[in-house]
């Protein structure tokens, strides 16, 4: 089963997702950046669902980095799922590489099916 | 730079002016007339010394005249006392007269007179026998011989009715006996007609008196006198006492006319010549002169006083002048002083510009806005000044040139037509500072433009401090909302168990609730700050009781005790918002609770230490025993939104501690907190105590 890994600090935002996806997919939740990372190495999970704004040493643009610029992790989906929705900071995510912007509140039903297409 | 205004003289030095002038001006006038004074006083006495020379000179002539005549009667006298002594009575007188040996016009009769007295011979037919034995100038040569020729005085000839003076000499006889008188008449009118031609003026005296005081012929005027007796005079005394010729000035008894007198006696008769001259016509033309010199001074006078007049006018206009000029330039210094002030003071950046368009003056707040020394603005052009100006500038935000600013359209919320819309731009000297420009064109002759600088650096950190915040505000919304429609959406597409879907609902309306109560507190806290504690309603409140409100509102959560309270032991009053304060107070309490979710105490001290400047403070501790928070969390306490555990296991906003110290330090208190991760935190008030006497 594909595995999907939700990045936030907020439960309530991960049990959402966890609950949208959780049917299809296997679910893997962290709530910082760097047990993210970890569970990245070892998981390989096919999508990474981010959070920008996380307590901690990494918040999810730095994540967003350290998954783009390692060629074993490249590969993976990430779709940011943040509070922040300026045109400049999903511009800057996309930049940095980033699969998809989604700007809270977000529609579940549009988080999934972007997956299915990504994975398709 | 101010003017000092030129120095006004002082009053004096116009007082010192007119005095001069005044003084020059006695000066010439004292020498006007002093001239005039000694010219005609010399006039006069040239005039009274020409006169007495005059005088002196005509009584001499007369008396010449008068000694000529009677030498030349006494030649005839003798001449026919010696024919008579020859001939006897055969002498033919009136012969002699026809051969012009005797001047018949001088002496128009002479006779002899024999020794009895009686008219012997005549050159004129004698009518009857004559007696004049009794005649002085027959009686007087009868006993003396030495008498030698008499003058008579004046009588009228009973025989030519006509005033005639008889000079008569002795005939003797060889043995010396009296023979008889030779007489020759004169007319004495021949003296006075003489006088006349002299033309002594029209009052003057010429006389010919005897000794005895009887006047021969007298002119007075052009009167003819005849044997006046004149004794009184002066001139007879003085003649006894030897002064045979002299002068002097006297006013007639007669006619009140002051004559000047000159008199001489004739040698060997007993005459004196007299000549009078009338004063005023002597003195005629020294009254002339001396009027018109009066005149003249008195012209010159009027002339100097009337030019020192001018001058004195002149001079007080002219003070009047410089004075008004004066307080014109005192005021103008005055004004540009005010001016300068304004301009030197003015918080805002100012820049003139003169009619080419170069930068004029540059006022200190510009010089400190831009740090840039004022020499080297001075005399730039626009465009070197726009170029100077937008090298300062931040890349983001350039300054488009004065030229542009000018073109710019009109600011809609100015009504003075002539300012344009200003441009802010960043600029990076000392620090970042946001300056907004504008520029006014001028109608003025000498300026043509003012750039003038604000400082807003203070209001767009505001700006950005509350665009900020609201973004924060908005952005913090947006996770609970997520939850909200998330889950709801979720309700709506799919099928779940009561128990999801009990737990979803759970958690719409535990997001629910806290959009509203991050909005309520954003409100309130907006509110706070935009009233900055103008509608705090301030009354007297005891410390004590506040805290005993709060506790007893606050909702203990389950399971908790009441705060443990140590109050002070006697009233604390504050001036406050009883209301707010107690918000504030219930927001620690809250959070002491909230953060000790593994129960432990609550305490509330109060206490009174002293602050700054020794004015006493109430201090109000609450101490809880709960999680406590690291350094890190301790620094980011008064983050809006910030949030220590984000776990979601503790409500709130993460604005409660903004709202409290908002409210505290808008009652000029502080608040503070300490805190042990793991150990527990303590938060403390301090308030100003009210010290005013109730």
């Amino acid at each position: 089963m594909t595995q999907i890994l939700i990045v936030d600090d907020q439960p309530d935002i991960r049990r959402l997702l966890s609950i949208s996806l959780g049917k299809n997919y296997e679910i893997l939740e962290s709530q910082d950046g760097v047990t993210a990372l970890e569970m990245i190495k070892q998981h390989r999970p096919k999508v990474v669902l981010l959070d920008v704004m996380m307590p901690g040493e990494l918040n999810g643009l730095q994540v967003l980095d350290a998954i783009k610029s390692d060629p074993q992790m490249r590969q993976t989906f990430v779709a940011m799922v943040t509070a922040r929705g300026q045109e400049a900071d999903s511009k800057d995510a996309s930049a940095r590489g980033a699969d998809a912007y989604f700007v809270k509140p977000f529609s579940p039903m549009q988080v999934a099916s972007w997956i299915r297409e990504q994975i398709a | 730079m101010t003017a000092t205004p030129s120095l006004l003289p002082p009053d004096n030095v116009y007082r010192r002016t007119l005095r001069i002038v005044w003084l020059i001006a006695a000066i010439l006038l004292g020498l006007a007339w002093w001239y005039v004074l000694s010219q005609i006083h010399g006039n006069r006495e040239r005039e009274v010394n020409a006169a007495n020379t005059e005088m002196s000179n005509l009584t001499r002539v007369s008396q010449e005249h008068a000694i000529r005549t009677l030498r030349s009667a006494d030649q005839v006298i003798r001449f026919i006392q010696a024919r008579y002594l020859e001939v006897g009575n055969k002498l033919d007188l009136s012969a002699l007269v026809r051969q012009g040996v005797i001047d018949a016009e001088i002496f128009p009769q002479v006779g002899i007179i024999d020794a009895h007295g009686i008219y012997a011979l005549a050159n004129l037919p004698i009518n009857g026998r004559l007696d004049l034995s009794d005649r002085e100038h027959f009686k007087v040569h009868v006993a003396d011989d030495k008498v030698g020729m008499f003058v008579s005085k004046p009588v009228i000839g009973r025989a030519s009715g006509k005033w005639s003076v008889q000079l008569t000499r002795r005939i003797s006889a060889p043995s010396g006996e009296f023979a008889g008188v030779v007489v020759v008449s004169i007319d004495p009118g021949y003296f006075t007609r003489f006088y006349g031609e002299l033309q002594l003026g029209a009052s003057a005296l010429a006389a010919l008196y005897g000794t005895d005081g009887i006047a021969r012929a007298r002119l007075v005027g052009t009167k003819e006198e005849f044997g006046t007796n004149a004794s009184s005079s002066q001139i007879f005394a003085r003649v006894e006492k030897g002064e045979l010729a002299g002068g002097y000035t006297n006013v007639s008894v007669v006619d009140a006319t002051e004559r000047m007198f000159f008199y001489r006696k004739i040698p060997q008769y007993p005459l004196v010549v007299l000549m009078g001259k009338e004063v005023s016509h002597i003195l005629a033309n020294y009254y002339a002169a001396r009027n018109a010199l009066v005149a003249q001074a008195l012209v010159v006078s009027a002339l100097l006083l009337a030019l020192a007049a001018v001058l004195t006018r002149h001079i007080r206009q002219t003070q009047r002048a410089m004075e008004v000029e004066y307080q014109a330039k005192a005021r103008l210094a005055d004004h540009a002083e005010q001016l300068n002030e304004i301009f030197e003071l003015s918080p805002d950046g100012l820049v003139s510009f003169d009619t080419a368009h170069c930068v004029k003056y540059v006022n200190p707040a510009f010089m400190r806005m831009t740090d840039r020394a004022s020499t080297a603005l001075d005399g730039m052009s626009e465009n070197e000044f726009s170029l100077w100006l937008n090298s300062l500038c931040d890349s983001g935000s350039r300054f488009g040139g004065l030229a542009a600013l000018r073109q710019a359209p009109e600011d809609a919320t100015d009504t003075d037509a002539s300012s344009r819309i200003s441009e802010t731009c960043t600029i990076t000297v000392k620090g970042n500072k946001v300056l907004q420009i504008g520029v006014r064109s001028s109608q003025s002759q000498n300026i043509s433009q003012v750039l003038h600088m604000r400082d807003v650096t203070h209001e767009y950190e505001v700006d950005q401090i509350k665009s900020e915040f609201l973004s924060t505000a908005a952005h913090e919304l947006r996770t609970p909302l997520a939850s909200i429609l998330g889950f709801s959406e979720l309700l709506l597409t799919q099928n779940f168990t009561e128990e999801e879907t009990r737990e979803f609902i759970g958690i719409i309306h535990k997001q629910s609730t806290n959009v509203s109560a991050i909005l309520n507190e954003l409100l309130d806290l907006a509110r706070i700050e935009a009233r900055r504690g103008k509608d705090f309603q301030l009354t007297r409140l005891d410390v004590n009781q506040l805290i005993q409100r709060t506790t007893d509102s606050f909702k203990l959560p389950q399971g908790r005790n009441a705060p443990e309270l140590a109050l002070a032991g006697k009233p604390l009053w504050l001036l406050g918002d009883a209301g707010k304060l107690g918000q504030a107070l219930l927001n620690v309490v809250s959070n002491a609770y909230k953060y000790s979710p593994a129960g432990g105490p609550v305490c509330i001290e109060v206490d009174v230490v002293a602050g700054r400047s020794e004015m006493p403070l109430a201090r109000i501790s609450v101490t809880d025993r709960g999680i406590g928070m690291t350094p890190e969390q301790l620094k980011k306490v008064w983050t809006r939104f910030y949030r220590a555990d984000t776990s979601g296991k503790i409500p709130g906003t993460g604005l409660g501690m903004s709202i409290v110290k908002e409210i505290v330090e808008l009652h000029r208190g502080e608040v503070s907190v300490t805190s042990a991760n793991g150990q527990g935190t303590c938060v403390t008030l301090r308030l100003p105590i009210d010290t005013t006497p109730t």
